[in-house]
């Protein structure tokens, strides 16, 4: 049997009501929406190495200017200033310096073409072989700024766990430490120098040279496993944001 | 001679010829009526609700939120931001009823300022409904959020990259031929992730003055 009870007509036609007032107020306004599409295209932060010149040398010269230097034109001990340079003592080649570009998968890009330079690289690879004491080579790099926010380097860090049995140093600019002992490493492109934390624009680069030197204290036959190694970080950040090293190298992929 | 039976059930004679009066008299109504006809044509030309955006500068600044130097950090001219109408890939305006924010190579810590009008082009009174801030699908830890008249301003939305600001200037009742003004801020925040692309999306509903709608009615009846 069926117990529901139907609703009074008064409550039928109060609902009636408010469907029908609800229909009208849906039905009668007029309304018009503006659209403001936003869009935030975020820049890139990147930056390369590039080599310039491997120069090979046995002293360093005193800062008199008359002295071959180590690399442009006051290291012209093989006519050849412009390049890399082999200028072993009574011009001989015993050692052998090189350095190479890497790409992120280890990958050599490639080596320093006559006069010129090898871009985009992230790491740059420098062996020693058959070195001796006295032996000397600068590598001249660069630091590209190939993003689109500018950047602030850090000078590059030194991580050298044999310093008794090798020297590995900055110096800067052409033409070296016969000009001073200015080791704040970084020039610009005219080899003014910029500091040791400089700010490097859109397609800009700075300039360091990286300078290791076989100790007396170093043994003879070091090689494979045994051989001396050492490493150099350079990091950067975006310009307008205050960073210490440490924050740099904990953010960098 | 035909004489009515006593007993006959019938009409009665009386009311026969009752109603055969009142017929005749009818008649003779509608032959002898002089009658004219007056007639009244209505038209209702009905208003519009329209409004449409009108282009307006933006201006960078630092530091967010308050902005007491124009401009980017140190001078420098990194990022950039352009205010335009949705347009097709010739140039041609597509619909001034949609405005186009773009920041192109923004970094952690930009920050611009738009100003915002339109005009109510419309022939009714409007008020604003709502304003809907919608964050695109890249945007996370915020939510749509919908903005009522007599909220307090600034309105924000406050996503990981991004934050929103709208100053709201709108005020009540809108007159037909009004040119309003807001103003939308936009920061990039810390989490921004590089060579990436975010979007939002700002709605702001009119209704007409006389009706009281929510801003879901208003957004729902907007075509």
């Amino acid at each position: 049997m069926n117990t529901r009870k139907a609703l009074p007509i008064t409550a039928v036609l109060l609902i009636l009501a408010l469907a029908l007032a609800t229909v009208g107020v849906g039905y009668g306004l007029w309304s018009k929406t503006l659209f403001i599409s936003g869009i935030v295209e975020t820049g890139k932060l990147d930056v390369t190495l590039s080599l310039d010149e491997v120069d090979e040398g046995a002293l360093v010269l005193p800062a008199n200017g008359l002295n071959p230097g180590f690399w442009e034109e006051d290291n012209d001990c093989d006519e050849d200033s412009a390049d890399s340079d082999d200028c072993e003592v009574e011009g001989k080649e015993i050692a052998e310096c090189t350095a190479v570009l890497l790409d992120e998968e280890g990958l050599v890009i490639g080596s320093i073409p006559p006069g010129g330079t090898v871009f985009g690289g992230q790491t740059i690879e420098i062996t020693i072989e058959n070195g001796y004491p006295s032996f000397n080579c600068w590598v001249q790099f660069n630091v590209r700024n190939d993003g689109s926010i500018p950047v602030r380097v850090f000078k590059p860090v030194i991580s050298n766990p044999n310093p008794t049995q090798v020297t590995v140093d900055l110096v800067s600019g052409f033409h070296g430490p016969t000009l001073g002992d200015d080791s704040s490493c970084y020039h610009d492109n005219s080899y003014n120098p910029v500091g040791e934390y400089p700010q490097v624009d859109e397609d800009q680069l700075v300039n360091c040279v990286i300078h290791a030197h076989v100790n007396q204290a170093a043994a003879q036959d070091q090689t494979g496993d045994n051989a001396y190694t050492f490493a150099a970080t350079v990091c950067a950040h975006q310009w307008n944001e205050e960073a210490t090293y440490g924050e740099c190298l904990f953010y960098a992929p | 001679m035909i004489s009515r039976p006593h007993n006959a059930t019938g009409p009665p004679l009386a009311l026969l010829v009752l109603i055969l009066l009142l017929a005749l008299g009818s008649v003779g109504v509608g032959y002898g009526l002089w009658s004219r006809t007056l007639t009244v044509e209505g038209t209702v030309r009905t208003g519009a609700v329209d409004a449409r955006w009108k282009l307006r500068p933006c201006f960078e600044f630092y530091p967010w939120p308050d902005g007491t130097n124009a401009g980017e950090v140190e001078g420098k001219n990194v990022g950039s931001t352009k205010l335009d109408y949705l347009r097709d890939e010739a140039g041609n305006v597509l619909d001034d009823q949609v405005l186009v924010l773009t920041i192109e190579n923004g970094y952690p810590s930009y920050a611009v300022e738009c100003q915002i009008h339109f005009v109510v082009e419309g022939t009714i009174p409007v008020y604003v409904r709502g304003i809907r801030l919608s964050p695109g699908p890249e945007l996370t830890g915020c939510e749509p959020v919908v903005f009522l008249p007599g909220d307090e301003s600034p309105y924000t939305l406050e996503c990981d990259q991004l934050s929103v600001v709208w100053f709201d200037g709108l005020g009540d009742q809108l007159h037909p031929g009004w040119e309003v003004a807001s103003s939308l801020a936009m920061h990039v925040e810390q989490p921004a992730a590089q060579d990436s692309r975010y979007r939002l999306e700002l709605a702001l509903c009119l209704g007409q003055w006389n009706e009281g709608a929510t801003a879901e009615e208003c957004f729902a009846a907007s075509p």
